[in-house]
């Protein structure tokens, strides 16, 4: 089920009151929350509320076992046989058909000829984020950074609807210690949550469709139609486009869940505004960066081993958080061109660079642009003959005044200092509750109306 | 001194007001009535869409009241204006829709005296006679069109045919079916398809949302999957075929659907199936079907794979409906193949994949080169001319006889980069039309293209270069206008 859609429309206000009814019996409450999160992922195919169960029910052991041994070798074992198990898991479902052709092709010509099925396997949405928090789970239990949870615990953890399939990567320490208190009805944040629902309806449905719809999918789908000008356009466009649309999801996620009284990590803050690739990634998409960072970069040995194992360590990391976007090259290219681009800042680090303040910035925007262009495209074929468009000038005929203006405004606002669009925040929170809702309503309908027969299409990192 | 102000303090910082669960419940409530109020019709609308299930039982169990609602307070009505100016569609009702217009009146519908339909020359394939095939209009426009089905077969045409100079429109019309006529109704979008992009060729791939019942003649609707829904079904895909080939100056490539993964999707694919091939047989000439079953699908039974090239590729989605890039590019060969064979000569060197796909690994390496120059260049603010990058497309200069019939005093030249002669000379008519008047200038688009001219003025007429660019398309003509 997707935010933006009539179903969610009914669905939620009937969940928030009961969940709110229930809030003084924790246990009912619980079971209601894992009821409500399963009939919202089953929508998509109740097979998949199955996997997510196993799931559960598998890392729940696993912690359990975990916090059940003294012996160091012991939970050594366990710990890493359950990361096995869900990158197992993970990768079945999302890299089989990735790897498959090309493992048969290997064993074919090495004659061993023992050629896997080639099938096509449906991807359960939301995998990736649920698998990896599953992984943080079991982790932190080893590490004795949390304490094993009852079973319904772990399966709200890991089920809550709101950040089930596309995050954010909500680590088990925050959020378990949040469902075992009742939420105080009397301090809700109502209109923080309210005022992120709209401005993440308006970046999904307002301005990520609409740019995917007039320049970007376009320009991707046959770059030899289009002029550089055009080409450079739908670049840019889509670096606004994916920004609006992945933010506008987290925006959403967290506002709902705002008004259930459950807290989420900040995912994204004004990434366009970086001055370096390591700063971008302390600004975009936040919960995977400091999962990748304390559970790839730090065990693999982070900056502990000197230059060249620290560059190897970090290219390796953004290798495999390209992978994990999904099962093509480019996203493994986009996570190089990352993590190059890191290790060589981390070469500077240290040092006095003699680049103004505006320079850095716009460096660090084109590389980050630069990268965008691997990871929308189909393939590496369509990156290159994007790129190589860039020889081919001529009049632009996707640039319009509207889609000109709603690129720059999305890059343009995130420069402005941050107290500008929290005093926004902060007026519309002083707003009566009634208000609110008449606003929301009326930003639901204008931006209703800007969607297409055809309906609203999935948020971008639904796919991954 | 009475007058001097002592500064005020400054305010303390906002506070965020505290709010209490019953007023989250009363913001939602709020919103949630206000939207039942203005949205009842579209509410009802998208659960009608819906698939038959919980869900769709839910949202129509609030639509529907809220619909009737809305036909006593007309408060829809006011959102509709107040918002109207946002919509992204094109309207996709009106003229031609199945809904509302007559029934088939193709010449092989049952005469209406009861008498045997004559038969015409168009059910003949000359190709089959060995006749030789009457000779088509110059390849300018392809239109690829369709359902979802129709993605990724529309960017690999457009891929391919865009080299040639070749204009693809692409217009899939995701989650729409022939039987489907709520969100998109066929009739309507082809008539407005071929008046708009006026196609000479159009590739159809459609049928992965089909199954739904269809109103009949006479009242009442016929469920699937039997002959009364396949005999509707076939109707409507008649009406469209003859709207596309437009009395037969274009040709229609109509893709059959590939045995789908599911069995009860498989029932409804033969169906329609066996009416597009009944819908054809009037049109052999101008109509080909290309067969998707025997390509991916020999026999009718689904498989995730193929054999190409001596190695076992994956050619489906994960769906078991779709076709992947790998079936995509498959599927584009054959309709490729088509093309050539009908416009001989216009679209040959585009059949062969090969002509235009570079190899992987110079791919990567044009990516990277590129990337690196693009990245120093990134400060700069503008990415200048790469050597890898394809040529120009050189111009073309079009023969203009006498240069009059143009709708000025005469054409003396047109070139054309990237756009046929036939078409460059109707941009050209349209400019001359949109004038008015010998003095008269042209300040709107004419058929897609933005056009600017530079005119000299002599005594009693003036000579004049225009321009005219659509996309990547150019069409420059000089004219002399008597005054």
């Amino acid at each position: 089920m997707l935010f933006p859609t009539v179903e969610f429309a009914i669905y939620f206000p009937i969940m928030l009151a009961i969940s709110w009814a229930l809030m003084s019996r924790l246990d009912w409450w619980k079971v209601f929350i894992v009821g409500a999160s399963y009939l919202f992922y089953g929508t998509a195919n109740w097979k998949f509320c199955l996997l997510l169960a196993g799931v559960t029910v598998g890392n729940h052991l696993f912690a359990r076992a975990i916090a059940g041994t003294e012996d160091p070798r012991r939970r050594k074992q366990l710990v890493g046989t359950a990361v096995a198990l869900d990158l197992a898991m993970l990768g079945v479902f999302k890299y089989y058909a990735f790897f498959v052709e090309d493992v048969d092709r290997v064993l074919d010509s090495t004659g061993l000829g023992l050629p896997l099925p080639l099938l096509t396997i449906a991807l359960p949405v939301g995998i990736s984020f649920f698998t990896f928090q599953a992984i943080t789970y079991v982790v932190d239990t080893y590490r004795g950074h949390a304490e094993p949870a009852p079973l319904l615990d772990v399966a709200v953890y890991l089920s809550f609807f709101s950040h089930l399939v596309a995050g954010p990567i909500v680590r088990a320490s925050e959020f378990l210690p949040q469902i075992n208190t009742p939420r105080d009805p009397n301090n809700v944040a109502v209109g923080a949550g309210l005022f992120l629902i709209a401005v993440g309806l308006v970046k999904k449905v307002a301005v990520a469709d609409f740019l995917a719809r007039e320049v970007v999918d376009p320009v991707f789908a046959v770059p030899e139609a289009h002029s550089a000008v055009d080409v450079i356009f739908g670049v840019y466009a889509y670096a606004a486009q994916i920004y609006c649309d992945f933010s506008g999801y987290t925006d959403m996620a967290i506002g709902l869940a705002l008004l259930l009284g459950i807290v989420f990590p900040q995912n994204f803050n004004r990434p366009y505004r970086s001055r370096s690739i390591s700063e971008f990634w302390r600004r975009w998409h936040m919960t995977l960066s400091r999962f990748l960072r304390d559970y790839l970069y730090i065990p693999l040995g982070g900056n502990r081993g000197g230059r060249l194992a620290t560059a190897r360590n970090l290219l390796l990391t953004m290798l495999l958080g390209g992978l994990w976007h999904g099962a093509a090259w480019g996203f493994v290219v986009w996570g190089g061109i990352h993590g190059t681009a890191l290790v060589v800042e981390h070469q500077f680090r240290g040092r006095k660079v003699p680049f103004p303040g505006w320079f850095k910035w716009l460096l660090t925007f084109h590389v980050v642009v630069l990268a965008w262009i691997v990871f929308r495209a189909a393939d590496l074929d369509v990156a290159g003959q994007l790129l190589s468009q860039l020889g081919d000038w001529g009049p632009a005929t996707l640039i319009t005044w509207t889609t000109l203006l709603v690129v720059m405004l999305t890059i343009g606002l995130q420069l402005l200092p941050e107290r500008e669009t929290g005093e926004l925040r902060l007026r519309v929170e002083q707003l009566h509750p009634a208000a609110m809702g008449a606003a929301l309503a009326g930003v639901v309908a204008l931006v209703a109306a800007t969607v297409p027969t055809q309906g609203v299409p999935p948020f971008i990192y639904f796919a991954f | 001194m009475s007058d001097v102000r002592t500064p005020e303090p400054p305010k303390p910082p906002r506070e965020p007001r505290r709010f209490r669960a019953r007023d989250a419940l009363l913001a939602i409530g709020v919103a949630a009535l206000l939207l039942v109020m203005f949205e009842g019709p579209s509410i009802r609308r998208g659960g009608e869409r819906m698939d038959d299930g919980f869900w769709k039982t839910v949202v129509l169990a609030v639509g529907k009241p809220a619909d009737a609602f809305g036909d006593v307070v007309p408060l829809p009505e006011i959102g509709d204006e107040l918002t109207s100016w946002l919509s992204p569609d094109d309207d996709l009702g009106g003229p031609g829709s199945f809904e509302t217009s007559a029934q088939d009146t193709t010449p092989q519908a049952p005469a209406a005296d009861g008498k045997v339909p004559p038969v015409t020359p168009d059910y003949f394939d000359p190709h089959a006679l060995g006749d030789k095939a009457p000779e088509p209009r110059e390849l300018d426009t392809v239109l690829v069109t369709g359902d979802s089905l129709a993605m990724p077969l529309d960017a690999e045409v457009a891929r391919r045919l865009s080299a040639e100079g070749i204009e693809v429109v692409r217009d899939p019309q995701i989650g729409t079916g022939i039987s489907k006529a709520d969100i998109g109704d066929w009739g309507s979008i082809s008539l407005r398809q071929a008046e708009k992009e006026e196609p000479d060729a159009t590739v159809m791939f459609l049928g992965a949302n089909e199954g739904f019942p269809m109103p009949k003649a006479g009242g009442g609707t016929v469920e699937c999957c039997g002959v009364d829904w396949a005999t509707e079904y076939a109707s409507r895909a008649r009406r469209m075929m003859d709207t596309y080939r437009q009395d037969g100056e274009a040709r229609v490539y109509w893709l059959t659907l590939p045995a789908p993964r599911d069995e009860e999707r498989q029932r409804v694919a033969r169906v329609v199936n066996e009416g597009i091939a009944v819908a054809a047989q009037p049109f052999r000439a101008h109509i080909r079907v290309i067969d998707m079953v025997e390509l991916f699908t020999p026999g009718g039974k689904y498989r995730d794979s193929l054999d190409i090239e001596g190695e076992e590729t994956i050619v489906r989605e994960s769906d078991g409906v779709h076709l992947n890039k790998e079936g995509a590019r498959l599927a584009a060969d054959r309709v490729l193949d088509a093309l050539t064979d009908d416009f001989r000569g216009q679209a040959a060197a585009v059949s062969q994949e090969v002509s235009i796909r570079m190899s992987r690994l110079f791919r990567l390496a044009a990516l990277l080169a590129v990337g690196g120059l693009m990245t120093a260049m990134a400060p700069a603010g503008a990415p200048a001319e790469t050597g890898s990058g394809p040529t120009a497309s050189p111009s073309k200069r079009c023969s203009v006889g006498s240069g009059r019939g143009y709708g000025t005093t005469y054409v003396r030249s047109i070139t054309t980069r990237r756009v046929g002669c036939s078409r460059a000379k109707a941009v050209v008519r349209a400019f001359h039309r949109c004038r008015k008047g010998a003095r008269g200038r042209c300040n709107s688009r004419v058929k897609g293209y933005s056009c600017s001219e530079n005119r000299n003025g002599g005594v009693g007429s003036f000579d004049s270069n225009v321009s005219c660019r659509r996309g990547g398309k150019r069409v420059r003509h000089a004219y002399t206008q008597f005054t």
